[in-house]
């Protein structure tokens, strides 16, 4: 087991990066205006694929995977009215582990009129991990979040299924002071078998997109255009819901990774111009690792 | 005489007869019968295996162990915050207002029939908006008035949850009655079980996983012809 409140022990074993990251708006562009990184993360500059002034950048750890004992530190400011777009580079592999779990936080915090996006590439448990991970939000007033999270049931392509120890998920929203949502999730594979009716069936990938913001009135059209994009997806199996205040989610079984990055690239577009009003972004192919 | 007496009165609220609404929801079971995935008593099984051990073993009974807890110590406070938490914890639309709906049906009978602070004060909370009045917070309190033990609580909460999942799924699929009470008679060492490890849990370790449920239970917002609320 692995704690979160993260120490800085020298005695421990595993690496403990850490990457800090502070975005403002200036003018009509979100500028990187603090950051610290302690490897194996970099800190990236960011890139203005689009014309927005959205700050796109890459959460990058050199390492490309986490071992046991293994410490993520990311925590990011996104400052009254700046809009930042997150991804990484790569899938996270979490690798075999002998004793302590492998673990990363993450928290994000947005000010007054920030936007955030957040769509990573998926996570891998090999056989024999251990991994835990925990996402916190503190939201202020009149806030976006555009939050996934993406895992398989191992290296798929040689047929590793639900050969893991431990996968544990948390994630945490406050908005306007007020815990909104919390959902964790702890899968143990030797205590269950998750290939059956209600947990993973014969799926091999699941994610969860959280879209959180402020505006009910647009919730009912969101929700139906949510359906029927996903719904026409083949290789997945979508259930969209409200959440228990501000926002929707999607919740995506799939037959493997594609199938699901289509139905993401398909949410996130419909998610953008019906949340923040932008026009279709056909770029987002380009800027995500998909 | 005194404990015969509790007994009598948790038979009463976990009777499929009690009036709090329960059995008008399936749980996400209707889309699973209606996608066709769920066909015989097998499959009925491993669904409500699926259900407890996703959503309730670490969800729901431990909410009812907790709130059951507080109530002994009169923390409305407590009380106030695990309702709101379960509520932030339940992500698909009909399984949270399942739970707000029954619950609050369950308090407004046992308030008319017993006169307990705890229970008085919570439902004023409901009336200002302080709460919401989730099933697994209200049956543990109602519990607590009735003097029913922690250990009789969470037991007739899962007797109450397989009961309403089996009586659901025998009008769905459809099963024979007798059927039905072979999938209770199969399920009942796991909800003990679940019970039994309960003991040793805290707040830390609410957690809950079971998307292929989830997510029928959210198809089901938009199925064209049911039977059930969700």
């Amino acid at each position: 087991m692995c704690s979160l409140s993260i120490k800085d022990d020298p005695s421990e074993v595993g690496r403990h990066g850490i990457l800090r990251l502070e975005f403002e708006k200036r003018k009509d562009r979100t500028i990187l205006s603090e950051s610290y990184s302690k490897s194996p993360m970099h800190v990236f500059q960011p890139f203005y694929p689009d014309e927005t002034g959205c700050a796109f950048t890459h959460l990058f750890n050199a390492a490309g995977g986490l071992v046991c004992g293994d410490r993520i530190e990311i925590h990011i400011i996104v400052n009254e009215n700046s809009h930042v777009f997150a991804t990484t580079p790569s899938a996270t592999k979490i690798y075999r582990s002998s004793g302590d779990s492998a673990c990363q936080q993450t928290e994000i915090t947005i000010r007054t009129g920030g936007v955030f996006e957040y769509l990573p590439s998926y996570v891998i448990p090999f056989a024999n991990s251990s991994y835990l991970q925990k996402t916190k939000l503190t939201m202020e007033e009149d806030t976006v979040a555009f939050v996934l999270d993406f895992f398989t049931t191992g290296r798929l392509a040689r047929g590793e299924h639900l050969q893991f120890d431990r996968y544990s998920s948390i994630m945490e929203v406050n908005y306007c002071g007020e815990p909104i949502l919390f959902e964790k999730a702890t899968l143990k594979p030797l205590d269950v078998n998750y290939g059956s009716f209600g947990f993973l069936e014969s799926f091999v990938a699941a994610a969860s997109v959280y879209l959180i913001f402020d505006n009910p009135r647009i919730e009912k059209d969101l929700l139906n255009t949510l359906r029927a994009g996903v719904d026409d997806l083949s290789g997945v199996l979508g259930g969209i819901s409200t959440l228990p205040s501000k926002g929707v989610i999607v919740r995506l079984l799939g037959n493997g990774t594609r199938s699901i990055e289509r139905a993401l690239i398909e949410i996130w577009s419909v998610a953008r111009k019906h949340i923040l009003g932008r026009k279709s972004f056909p770029q987002l192919r380009r800027v995500v690792p998909f | 005489m005194h404990s015969q007496s509790n007994l009598f009165r948790l038979f009463q609220i976990t009777d499929s007869f009690f009036p709090s609404g329960s059995f008008a929801y399936s749980r996400g079971l209707e889309t699973y019968v209606n996608e066709g995935i769920i066909r015989d008593r097998d499959g009925l099984e491993k669904f409500l295996k699926a259900y407890l051990t996703g959503l309730v073993a670490k969800g729901d009974a431990l909410f009812v162990k907790l709130s059951w807890e507080a109530a002994g110590r009169e923390e409305l406070s407590t009380i106030l915050r695990l309702d709101k938490l379960t509520h932030s914890m339940r992500l698909a639309k009909e399984l949270r207002e399942g739970s707000i709906q029954t619950g609050r049906q369950l308090l407004k009978v046992m308030g008319a029939l017993h006169s307990s602070v705890l229970l008085g004060h919570f439902a004023e909370k409901i009336e200002t908006g302080d709460a919401w009045g989730h099933q697994p917070v209200v049956f543990a309190l109602v519990c607590d008035a009735l003097e029913i033990s922690k250990e009789d609580s969470v037991t007739a909460y899962l007797y109450q949850t397989v009961s309403g999942v089996v009586s659901a799924g025998v009008r769905l699929i459809p099963l024979g009655h007798l059927e039905g009470q072979r999938v209770i008679e199969e399920i009942r060492l796991t909800a003990l079980k679940i019970a039994e490890d309960l003991v040793s849990l805290s707040e830390d370790d609410l957690s809950s996983f079971a998307p292929g449920i989830e997510i029928r239970a959210m198809r089901h917002e938009c199925l064209y012809t049911r039977l059930f609320r969700s």
